[in-house]
């Protein structure tokens, strides 16, 4: 008897083919490798914010009074409040904080733009055309000429000739140089270094060896950008004996350029200062940045380098904050300590007091802030303006390279130190574009006089009837008019519709005891060269008609 | 019993309950194995069959996903099972055509013709390829009758998109819409038109949209990825890249970022690697940097991020490790100079950085000249020479700045060796050697 296959045999084929076929479509639907897609990771990319978007003014006022306080409508143009209101929320989107509740586009447009002014009310200033100075035009004798000059120091001469070092925005020259007197139209240049885009430079003995040397702020890049190339450069004197730098630099430099520290983000201003009060120099940078980059930053000097003699630094943020264009270094509490002042801008527009408290720590004093987020802060200088014995400071405000306008509630002011602070606001007066003040005795009658200087745009100038702006003035301080008053001023205009100066030093250009004014230009274009110009006091004013 | 032939014999005891059965009759016992025989052959046609069908259900699906190389995939493994040759040639036309590879998708349905591909299908595919190159004929621009599919939608639409018609392009897209409500690369296009119109919002929608129809679907994820890095969502953008690279990595060729499906992988790895550096996650970008260091070693771009990263971090050596294997390529660009002289700084060696400063200070001067021609220039009449002189300017100091010039330039001398030359410098440099070969003399 043959054996023949039980059932599960016989279907063996059959159960094959099922399994294996089972197995394959198995296979190639219902494990699709590589096909699958995390459905988590897909919610978090179509994520959208779901909550309601407010339109109340409340809801308006809040979110865009986060970050600085809430602006006033009336601080643009009407037509500008759509790209200033799309940017507030892409600035907060860009900052990735999520703990605000957004409130509607359309209704925060309504909100600032219906009740803004249609076109501003640029008032035509009252001013009495000035006499006592006379323009002069110093060629500057060497290459690369002058463009855009940012900043201007003065510096000690062993013949009393008036010398100055200074920096080129946009050719990156750093330079030294010295009127030949008498002769006011001649100059003898220095170069110092040349680095990207040079914003300031300020005297220093970083290695402590008695020689004065110098730090330099270098912006690294001429427009606000993300990429990281502002720079602290450190020139410090060639040694005659040495023979040779130990780069490259051309032999006519005196100086060596040392990097400190690069790939930082915009750096406006480098200042020397014993943080620490332990004898040696430190370093105070201002990173102006851009945004979200930038800050506050401390520079620890460590001693010298052996070998090299290069002071080693410890680099620390003070202050996250981006927009610090200017800090000053002094004694402003007269306490014996070193402490300083720093111009915060960028929406912020703050004017603050860092107190050394000693042992390296410091107190941060507010001593003035506007709640115009858009105020255009430009400069801030500390001079006993009322001559009582203590620290005020002169400030302005007229930077207009975000949105290229001249507004009318740019202009100078000066801070009343009482000892209390904030410190107490005095308007001088109002200037579109001003960008720099600076005090003297003009007029030789005791009293401090203050100089000031703008900088637009030629196009902004031309949207406006001529004779709008201000280039250079000088305001002569006509006293008080009681004694619980502030001081008067009679504006005296050198120069209208030339607006193109970021800068001004007050200085006795040819030496007769008078102050003149040294007025460097700057024009933010190549093959664009600009003389320095000298305003000279004649000591004299000839009488008006209406005087 | 008679004792049985031993190659009969099962190994098992029968059981009892079999044997009667087992002991049936001979015609009896023959049907079962005919049956046998007869599913065996069944089956065989079916495990032959089957896999090539699946096979090439999946390629339809990938495609669909615009999962290219998925697609590719799929139908090689059709092939291996014995798709049909024409059918699989003219399959992958469609995949090349897809993508936008004209020339090469045409060779493909010629060759597939020749061997007997549907004449039907065929013609159907040249047809969609000369729309889509923006040669729109009168059956075209009938978009709106009946019997269009949603290929014939797509290559209209991007017809016109390349006729820079965007109004028609939408207009073909809302049709498309219509006939199609699933169908989410209908959303894509339409976003790609919204881009054009310069409405982000718009396009960030419509890409939602196209990933809640479709979550599979690449280019959709990768496109709105894109979109939230732009507005600095960096978690959604994230999420986007990390679910692309997750579909993408098991089917892209490693090393290709010429595809579109290799360049959007290598774009999401590498602006993953950004993102997470943002994010402050620097251990995290450091590895996905290093991880694209493994397959293009010479990479300018994460060569320069990576090195911008130490740059940051304030690591001196590793930004000169970094930079080491390329800087003799671009010995005068401004940006690797700069980084340089960075870590030079870092490590004290000031005379070194001080060199590498002087090479960075002549870049940014010819650059900045560079701006200040340009301005000068303002809107006369486009000049070849002046093109070409700023694209080679660009080119040694800042090579992936070139690209605008190169292309005006080329535009007003199409056949210029400079030209190509040109070309070929800047997508040598950008590591692109697939596309800088077609500028070869």
């Amino acid at each position: 008897m043959q054996p023949v296959p039980d059932p599960f045999f016989r279907l063996l084929p059959l159960h094959l083919i099922l399994v294996s076929s089972s197995a394959t479509i198995f296979a190639l639907v219902g494990c699709d490798t590589g096909n699958s897609v995390d459905p988590q990771l897909v919610n978090r990319l179509i994520a959208t914010h779901t909550h309601s978007r407010p339109t109340d003014a409340e809801s308006i006022r809040a979110f865009c009074g986060d970050c600085h306080a809430s602006p006033d409508p009336g601080i643009f143009e009407r037509e500008r409040w759509e790209e200033e209101v799309d940017q507030g929320f892409r600035l907060y989107r860009e900052s990735l904080r999520d703990d605000l509740v957004p409130p509607d586009r359309d209704a925060t447009l309504a909100y600032y733009r219906d009740p803004s002014p249609e076109k501003w009310d640029m008032p035509i200033p009252n001013r009495t055309m000035d006499n006592r100075f006379e323009r002069h035009v110093v060629q500057w004798p060497t290459k690369p000429a002058l463009s855009a000059v940012s900043s201007v120091l003065k510096l000690p001469d062993q013949d009393g000739n008036p010398t100055l070092a200074l920096t080129d925005m946009w050719t990156g020259a750093v330079a030294k140089f010295t009127a030949k007197r008498p002769d006011i139209a001649s100059i003898h240049v220095e170069r110092m270094a040349s680095v990207a885009h040079a914003s300031h430079v300020a005297k220093s003995d970083l290695d402590g060896d008695g020689q004065t040397d110098f730090l330099v702020a270098d912006l690294g890049t001429h427009n606000p950008q993300t990429e990281h190339e502002g720079n602290v450069w450190w020139l410090r004197p060639l040694q005659n004996d040495a023979g040779q730098s130990i780069s490259d630099t051309p032999s006519d430099v005196n100086y060596e350029r040392i990097p400190l520290r690069l790939a930082m983000s915009r750096v406006a201003d480098a200042q020397p200062i014993d943080y620490d009060g332990d004898g040696d120099q430190d370093i105070l940078v201002g990173d102006f940045g851009l945004h979200f980059e930038g800050g506050l930053h401390l520079a620890l000097n460590q001693g010298n380098d052996t070998e090299t003699g290069i002071p080693q630094f410890e680099w620390q943020t003070l202050d996250e904050r981006p927009g610090i264009i200017t800090i000053e270094v002094l004694d402003f509490d007269q306490d014996g300590k070193q402490d300083f002042l720093t111009l915060l801008t960028q929406h912020y527009e703050a004017i603050q007091f860092h107190r050394n408290l000693g042992d390296g720590i410091y107190e941060t004093i507010l001593l003035h802030q506007t709640l115009n987020p858009a105020y255009g802060s430009s400069s801030m200088k500390t001079v006993d303006f009322d001559q009582d014995g203590d620290w005020d400071v002169l400030a302005t405000n007229g930077d207009t390279f975000d949105d290229s306008l001249a507004k009318p509630y740019h202009g100078i002011w000066w801070l009343e130190n009482n000892g209390s602070y904030p410190l107490t606001r005095h308007e001088v007066a109002t200037m579109p574009g001003c960008y720099h003040a600076s005090t003297g005795d003009f007029d030789h009658d005791g009293d401090l006089d203050i100089a000031a200087t703008s900088w637009l745009g030629k196009q902004e100038i031309a949207r406006y009837p001529a004779d709008s702006f201000d280039g250079l003035v000088w305001f002569e301080n006509m006293g008080k008019t009681t004694e619980d008053s502030s001081f008067t001023f009679q504006r005296r205009t050198l120069e209208m519709n030339r607006c193109q100066a970021a800068t001004l030093e007050v200085i006795d250009w040819n030496g007769d005891g008078h102050e003149d004014l040294l007025v460097p230009q700057s024009v933010l274009a190549f093959n664009v060269t600009q003389p320095l110009v000298v305003w000279i006091n004649r000591g004299v004013a000839t009488k008006e008609p209406n005087e | 019993m008679s004792s049985t032939k031993p190659h009969r014999r099962r190994s098992r005891p029968s059981s009892p309950s079999t044997t009667p059965v087992a002991s049936s009759s001979s015609t009896r016992s023959r049907k079962p194995i005919l049956f046998a025989i007869a599913a065996c052959a069944v089956g065989l046609l079916i495990s032959l069959l089957l896999p090539s069908r699946l096979y090439w259900h999946r390629y339809q699906t990938q495609l669909r996903n615009t999962n290219y190389a998925a697609a590719t995939k799929a139908l090689e493994s059709a092939e291996r099972w014995w798709a049909s040759t024409a059918s699989v040639i003219l399959a992958n036309a469609n995949i090349l055509a897809q993508q936008g590879y004209d020339d090469r998708a045409m060779t493909a349905i010629v060759a597939a013709e020749n061997i007997g591909a549907d004449p039907a299908i065929a013609s159907a595919m040249k047809s969609r390829l000369k729309w889509q190159s923006g040669n729109l004929d009168s059956r075209a621009q009938q978009y709106d009758t009946p019997g269009f599919t949603p290929d014939d939608y797509a290559a209209i639409a991007m017809g016109y998109i390349v006729r820079g018609n965007d109004a028609d392009a939408a207009k073909v897209t809302q049709t498309w819409q219509q006939r199609n409500p699933q169908d989410a690369s209908a959303e894509v296009i339409a976003s790609l038109i919204a881009q054009n119109r310069e409405d982000s919002d718009q396009a960030g929608k419509l890409l939602r949209d196209a990933i809640r129809k479709n979550p599979k679907h690449v280019t959709a994820r990768f496109e709105l990825a894109q979109h939230q890095y732009d507005q600095r969502n960096f978690d959604a953008a994230l999420a986007g890249f990390e679910s692309v690279i997750s579909t993408l990595s098991p089917f892209v060729p490693a090393g290709d970022r010429v595809s579109i499906n290799g360049e959007q992988l290598h774009a999401s790895q590498f602006i993953r690697a950004l993102i997470l550096q943002e994010q402050d996650q620097i251990d995290e970008a450091e590895d996905q940097f290093q991880k694209l260091l493994e397959t293009f070693e010479d990479d300018f771009a994460i060569r320069y991020s990576l090195a911008n990263m130490y740059a940051l971090q304030g690591n001196g050596d590793k930004i000169l490790e970094t930079l080491e294997p390329i800087i003799h390529r671009f010995p005068e660009d401004i940006s690797l100079n700069y980084l340089m002289a960075t870590g030079e700084t870092l490590r004290g060696n000031v005379a070194l950085a001080n060199d590498w400063i002087d090479q960075y200070l002549k870049a940014r001067r010819q650059l900045n000249q560079l701006l200040e021609a340009e301005r000068i220039r303002g809107n006369r009449p486009p000049d070849p020479e002046f093109s070409m002189l700023l694209a080679e300017t660009y080119l040694r100091f800042k090579w992936d700045d070139a690209k605008p010039w190169l292309d005006l330039a080329a535009s007003l001398q199409p056949r210029s060796p400079r030209v190509r030359r040109g070309y070929r410098q800047f997508y040598e440099n950008s590591g692109n050697f697939e596309h800088a070969a077609r500028y070869s003399d």
